[in-house]
């Protein structure tokens, strides 16, 4: 067992870069710094806007494209949920934060795409993922172009409801509350669906990040 | 600690919200904690560390566009030539979908043999003349949303008009710029791609501000 704890070891200490395109959430008691930034908004500044522009874009459209996985498609979703976004400001609440408001407005956007998209459907390439033939090392497994494949496609096999919940949660870090927020899910569904979500993705990849083991 | 800490307190230390002194220390000793910390922290350096997609610039221009400059346009006028521009986007955007190339696999080191992608997509003219009658359907819609704006154009505050402007140069020269990379089909799509956004965001805008009027 000792053993077991000694080769997980290595990978704890590496430190997970926090996606720098996600403004860190501002501690209890702290005047977020938005909070000025979406006022001056609300008033009718157009520079306001575009600061919240710059600042969420990035993880706006990088969300979007993860959820359709088109790029034209993702471009014009990002230009929707701003001009949305835009005409919305005043809904948004004092307590509520807006990279978890944009995000809820891109998955509602996203969803739409998906909807006419089943209408009208356009040929997608539906390569299914191969499994891996070996199990290296769980360090070697991550510095390998494999893995990065493997995952890619065990996110696209997710349900884009549940794909877009685990991302908000791990590539945007955003906490369960806010997520729940986002979909419009009481708080133990995200916790149900994040955590069917790992298991999907965990049985993929197993075969990688374990060395094989269990 | 005595016993094992929660799912939400290993997972906080794995994505580096709130890495508590004794859970970290916890799962140096306890095998099943490193195991769940290693999966977790694994699951997010493989979800961050995938590339940041680009934002286009044409994204902000459109938001812009339709955020701060409804033009007045009546109904009767605009109906018939913004329908007949929304046809050809998307008979255009239909189009450039399915001649979009697929990209021949170009093994380094075979030398004269490699086949780059420009040379396989030069010797189809069937693709070149598609990419040209996109981008011809593509200018035509960009023409009859110009006709529009410029009825509506005298009405505006130098600002917008000023803005109005860029937007439709920004179109015309991604239009340009598409025919003029004719030996390289990938980046004429990309271009058109780009047009394929401002475009649909102008008729967008023509389209809101007839929300506005109305
Ligand atoms: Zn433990």
């Amino acid at each position: 067992m000792a053993e077991t704890g000694q080769r997980f070891a290595s990978l704890i200490d590496v430190p997970v870069t926090p996606a720098d395109r996600t403004p860190v959430p501002p501690r209890r008691g702290e005047v977020p710094p938005e909070r000025d930034l979406l006022d001056r908004a609300r008033r009718g500044e157009p520079e306001a806007f575009r600061v919240i522009f710059d600042r969420h874009a990035p993880s706006v459209r990088r969300f979007l494209g993860d959820l359709l996985r088109d790029d034209t498609a993702a471009d014009e979703a990002t230009q929707e949920t701003f001009v949305r976004a835009h005409t919305r400001m005043r809904t948004l609440r004092e307590d509520e934060r807006l990279g978890g408001w944009l995000l809820g407005i891109a998955r509602m956007v996203s969803m739409e795409q998906l909807r006419r998209w089943r209408r009208d459907p356009l040929p997608l390439s539906e390569e299914e993922p191969r499994e891996p033939d070996r199990a290296p090392s769980p360090e070697a497994a991550l510095l390998s172009g494999e893995a990065d494949r493997l995952l890619d496609g065990a996110l696209r096999l997710l349900s884009s409801e549940r794909r877009a919940a685990l991302l908000m949660r791990i590539d945007h870090g955003l906490p369960y509350e806010q997520i729940a927020e986002a979909m419009g899910w009481n708080l133990q569904k995200v916790k149900n669906e994040i955590h069917r979500a790992r298991l999907q993705l965990r049985e993929r990849l197993s075969g990688y990040v374990e060395g094989g083991a269990s | 600690m005595i016993g094992h800490p929660t799912f939400e307190e290993l997972e906080a230390a794995a994505l580096g919200d709130n890495a508590r002194p004794e859970v970290v220390a916890h799962a140096g000793q306890c095998a099943e904690c490193a195991r769940e910390m290693a999966w977790l922290r694994a699951e997010a350096q493989l979800v961050r560390r995938r590339p940041q997609p680009a934002l286009r610039p044409e994204i902000w221009l459109a938001i812009e566009g339709r955020v701060h400059a409804p033009i007045p346009i009546s109904r009767a006028r605009r109906f018939r030539p913004v329908l007949a521009a929304a046809a050809a986007v998307a008979a255009a955007a239909a189009l450039a979908v399915v001649v979009r190339p697929p990209r021949p696999v170009t093994v380094r080191g075979q030398g004269d043999a490699a086949v780059s992608d420009e040379e396989a997509a030069q010797a189809d003219p069937k693709t070149r003349q598609a990419l040209d009658r996109a981008a011809g359907d593509y200018r035509s819609a960009l023409g009859v949303l110009e006709q529009e704006y410029a009825t509506a154009r005298t009405r505006l505050d130098s600002r917008t008009q000023k803005r109005w402007d860029e937007s439709f140069a920004r179109a015309r020269s991604l239009i340009d710029a598409s025919a003029q990379a004719r030996n390289d089909p990938e980046e004429r799509v990309k271009l058109l791609d780009g047009s394929a956004v401002m475009v649909r965001s102008l008729r967008q805008a023509i389209e809101d501000s007839e929300e506005v009027a109305r």
